[in-house]
């Protein structure tokens, strides 16, 4: 028996017919006595066996839930048969009923009196509405939260509650979405400011608040909300220090009335202090819309198809409209111009839900279509989006006029008048078809990209981009059509994801993303110290034996990166929690139960990011990248190296030249840096001079191995001092190259260093 | 958790025409057509359990108690698929070819194929079918140019024959 295992058996050779039809012969005689049974019962068995072993495949192995895509079971489904779809609800519960059976031990379910309801079921709500009104203390819920908290984690931020991650493993599946389908993202949580004036004292009002000399939406391309306007705030009269952060300018497109409105649209983390420093301004009435309007980003080669087939049901012709379809075939959304703003009238888009592949070229299912779909209208799109875009027909104020938004919101028809006229329908599935009643819902489709997350206009450095991924489109709606519009994109192949994700893509896209990637701006400062705080938190909770021994590899400051001290400001902030030495003394000191030493702690000082310069804009970012093909010979002093670049901030109108050394002392200047070799940069991690020990020039603030480029890349912060180390130490070249030290002391990674606007 | 491993046997039981049946049950030869007795899966595991005890003692009819079953059996082709335990499988083919009679019909039990899946069995099943249908169309085609009988099975077999040989190919992937 042990002798055979090792060899395979060979199947017996057929029994042929040229093979001695003698030996066989009295067998097959028997065979051939049966006729008519012989054949038909062997090819009825064949059909059996076949059909077995095809309906085998599925049968023991899986159940009936677990055949299911990963994406459409979302509940524990083994123990609740009406929680699989109802074409397997069948098969399931014979399921449960045989392995009930093959547990002869399992009781027979007891019937539940109707009124031995919990504690928790008796006190709740009637309505699921109130109780989800209830639990919005502290944090707003976004229109779309339920259905991001059924598969996403959620996290309180900014006064909203917005989704962290999902549920499920998609870090590739988010990066490929972004990159060639269509990446979605509930951006509602945004701040929008209305500030209604006249232009002038509007003007007058953010004047102080940006770089002189730079674009401001008093430009002609910004005129009546044609183009949304880029913008770097700074706090007022304090260019180029005190950096705030990115917002859009939108005009209204207004007729001959004189109050002129302009939504100022920042990142909810700045918006106070936005309106705190527009406070002072006369003339000017400044709103908080926030609450009245809804937003979705899409990004992605497939969001242009998606949105076009999507919003297809115009209610009203209108230029916007039109210029939507003429994109449809435009292979990516790049291609377009950024900040192009559409104004749309759609007819409500829950009658229309769910939406269908349009076989004409939309998207169904995003990519399946694909971009380009049809030849693109040459003459449509040399002069896209055309004149008018950006304004409905007849006088219509659109996603302004909020008063007509909340007025039609208030006279939609509720979901089970919809339910009942579908039910009505002839042909089951058959859209509905707008009727007197319906409502019609106006929106803003506002061509986003770099800009928006740079606050500047970008021209040269937009190639370096990857593609699709900075680029997109933004689609504003009214308050209320937030799942109405939410729904019919996620059916049509949008992926939503979390702020992780959305983190990590504008890392492979090269862009900083607001507030993680702008050292230098309040918002940067909570942030970091909030992050800082949780990654100490994780590392303390960890067994000594086991932890990353960032002491032992030379790591002074694992958890944030210490800028303050990279350019030589007073101290560190006491906020920030601290690791190193000093951390290690309380221990001992608590192990030894002494008392601290009166005066050796640190005052705990108010974090002060208010004299940092952070090189912001593309004509700034366009010289340093100049002065870095340099080589400063030994003898020349830092300001005479960075005159260019003082030029440039002067010629923004910037301070007086007796500044220039304390202005250069805190110049921190964004980089990416992209890895050469092996090696992927970690948070905080020490970005040094190439094959030199000494003092870092900079720190990296995002570290991440980028699916785009196959290697590790990073968001780095460096001194500008640094730089110029940097340029003294080596002969000028196209990519200068700078190494990052590894937090768990291992070989450094050499990377290539960019500019970043 | 320790895998229990099994074998699936595929065979076939061949009955001879020209034998009487032992004991006498008297029936003239025309009569007895091959089938006269129809085998049900109940047949065959007795057939194996007595051969087993019969050749292997107590000691291998324990071995087989509770692993040993009748997965598949057809009376009409007298194909079957049987599991046993993997550690006993030799001895179970060897019971199987030893068995000269069930239920005192003279037979032959003829081994095809022995896998440790019972997918594999299954397909080792088609194949054998197949291959008996075209070796019985060759054989009456060599009987009809030998000019000895009329010649059974439709000219459509023809085209069946081509498109089995192509499937059989297939069923070894």
């Amino acid at each position: 028996m042990e002798a055979n295992r090792g060899t395979k058996r060979k199947a017996p050779p057929p029994p042929s017919a040229a093979a001695g039809p003698a030996a066989h012969e009295t067998l097959d005689k028997a065979r051939s006595v049966d006729v008519a049974g012989f054949v038909e019962a062997r090819a009825f068995e064949i059909n059996a066996l076949q059909r077995s072993l095809d309906g085998a495949r599925t049968a023991g192995n899986a159940r009936a839930f677990q055949t299911l895509a990963r994406h459409l079971r979302r509940r524990a489904a083994s123990h609740n048969v009406k929680r699989v779809p109802a074409r397997l609800r069948a098969r399931a519960e014979e399921e449960m009923r045989k392995s009930a059976a093959g547990n002869g031990s399992a009781k027979p379910p007891k019937p539940k009196p109707a009124t031995a309801h919990s504690r928790y079921k008796r006190r709740r709500t009637r309505a699921a509405r109130d109780e989800y009104a209830l639990r919005q203390t502290g944090a707003r819920w976004l229109e779309t939260h339920v259905w991001h908290a059924k598969r996403m984690r959620m996290e309180r931020a900014w006064g909203a509650v917005v989704a962290a991650t999902p549920n499920e493993r998609s870090h590739r599946a988010a990066y490929r979405a972004a990159k060639e389908r269509c990446y979605a993202h509930d951006a509602s949580y945004y701040a929008t400011l209305e500030l209604t004036g006249s232009k002038d004292a509007i003007l007058q009002a953010l004047a102080p608040l940006v770089a002189p000399g730079a674009l401001t939406p008093a430009a002609r391309r910004y005129a009546d909300g044609a183009r949304l306007a880029p913008l770097a705030l700074h706090r007022a009269h304090m260019f180029p220090r005190a950096a705030l952060g990115p917002a859009s300018a939108l005009w209204m497109p207004a007729g001959a009335a004189a109050p002129r409105t302009l939504w100022l649209r920042t990142h909810p983390a700045i918006a106070d202090a936005v309106r705190a420093e527009l406070g002072a301004a006369a003339g000017l009435a400044v709103a908080d819309v926030t609450g009245d309007l809804v937003s979705f980003e899409l990004l992605g080669t497939a969001s242009t198809p998606l949105l076009a087939a999507v919003l297809a049901h115009t209610h009203t012709p209108s230029a916007g409209a039109a210029a939507l379809r003429a994109a449809r075939c435009v292979p990516a959304p790049d291609a377009l111009p950024e900040g192009a703003v559409l104004a749309l009238r759609i007819h409500d888009p829950r009658l229309s839900f769910p939406p269908r592949p349009d076989p004409a070229g939309g998207a169904g299912r995003a990519g399946r279509a694909g971009p380009g779909h049809g030849a693109p209208d040459g003459e449509a799109l040399r002069a896209w989006p055309g004149a008018g875009a950006s304004q409905l027909p007849g006088g219509d104020g659109g996603v302004f006029d909020r008063a007509r938004c909340a007025a039609d919101v208030a006279r939609r028809q509720p979901e089970h008048a919809l339910n009942q006229r579908r039910r009505a329908q002839l042909v089951p599935g058959t859209r509905l078809a707008p009727g007197a009643d319906d409502v019609s819902v106006p929106l803003l489709l506002i061509r986003t990209g770099p800009e928006a997350a740079l606050g500047s206009r970008v021209g040269a450095f937009d190639a370096r981009f990857v593609g699709a991924m900075a680029h997109g489109w933004t689609l504003v709606a009214p308050r209320g059509w937030g799942m109405a519009l939410w729904m019919p994109l996620v059916f049509a192949g949008a992926r939503a994801q979390g702020q992780c994700e959305r983190l990590h893509v504008s890392l492979e896209a090269g862009l900083p993303a607001f507030p993680r990637d702008w050292p230098g701006t309040a918002a940067y400062d909570a942030a970091a110290a909030a992050a800082g705080a949780d990654a100490l938190l994780r590392w303390q909770r960890r067994p000594p034996g086991k932890r990353a021994n960032y002491a032992h590899a030379g790591i002074e400051s694992p958890f944030f990166a210490p800028l303050h001290r990279l350019l030589g400001m007073p101290a560190a902030p006491a906020e920030y929690p601290q690791p190193g030495p000093a951390g290690l003394e309380c221990r001992m000191r608590r192990l030894k139960k002494t008392k601290p030493k009166p005066g050796a702690a640190e005052p705990a000082r108010p974090v002060d990011s208010a004299d940092i310069w952070l090189v912001t804009g593309e004509r700034l970012a366009a010289a340093v990248q100049a002065l870095l093909r340099t080589r400063p010979s030994a003898d020349v002093p830092l300001r005479q190296w960075a005159a260019p670049l003082l030029a440039a901030v002067r010629a923004d109108g910037a301070d007086q030249p007796d500044g220039a050394d304390a202005l250069l002392q805190r110049c921190l200047v964004r980089v990416r840096l992209v890895c050469t070799a092996r090696g992927v940069p970690a948070n905080n991690a020490p970005v040094c001079l190439p094959a030199s020990a000494a003092d870092p020039i900079g720190y990296v603030i995002a570290g991440s191995f980028s699916l785009a480029r196959g290697c590790g890349m990073a968001l780095a912060a460096c001194s500008l001092r640094g730089l110029f180390a940097l340029c003294r130490g080596s002969p000028p070249q196209a990519h200068r190259t700078v190494s990052i030290r590894a937090m768990d002391g291992g070989p450094a990674c050499e990377a290539a260093l960019t500019v970043l606007p | 958790m320790v895998r229990f491993k099994n074998r699936y046997i595929c065979f076939e039981v061949l009955q001879h025409n020209q034998c009487n049946a032992l004991g006498g049950v008297g029936k003239p030869s025309s009569d007895q057509r091959q089938n006269a007795f129809i085998l049900s899966t109940r047949n065959i595991n007795s057939l194996v359990r007595e051969q087993v005890k019969l050749n292997f003692g107590d000691l291998g009819a324990g071995h087989i108690a509770s692993g040993f079953q009748v997965k598949y059996f057809s009376s009409q082709t007298r194909m079957g698929i049987i599991k046993v335990p993997r550690d006993h499988c030799q001895m179970v083919t060897t019971a199987l070819t030893l068995a000269t009679h069930i239920n005192r019909y003279p037979c032959v039990v003829r081994v095809w194929h022995v896998s440790g899946t019972i997918k594999k069995c299954q397909k080792a099943a088609i194949r054998t079918d197949r291959e008996l249908i075209i070796a019985w169309y060759r054989n009456q085609q060599v009987i009809a140019k030998a000019g000895a009988g009329p010649v059974a099975g439709d000219s459509s077999l023809a085209a069946m024959l081509k498109e089995s040989q192509s499937q059989i190919s297939a069923l070894e992937l």
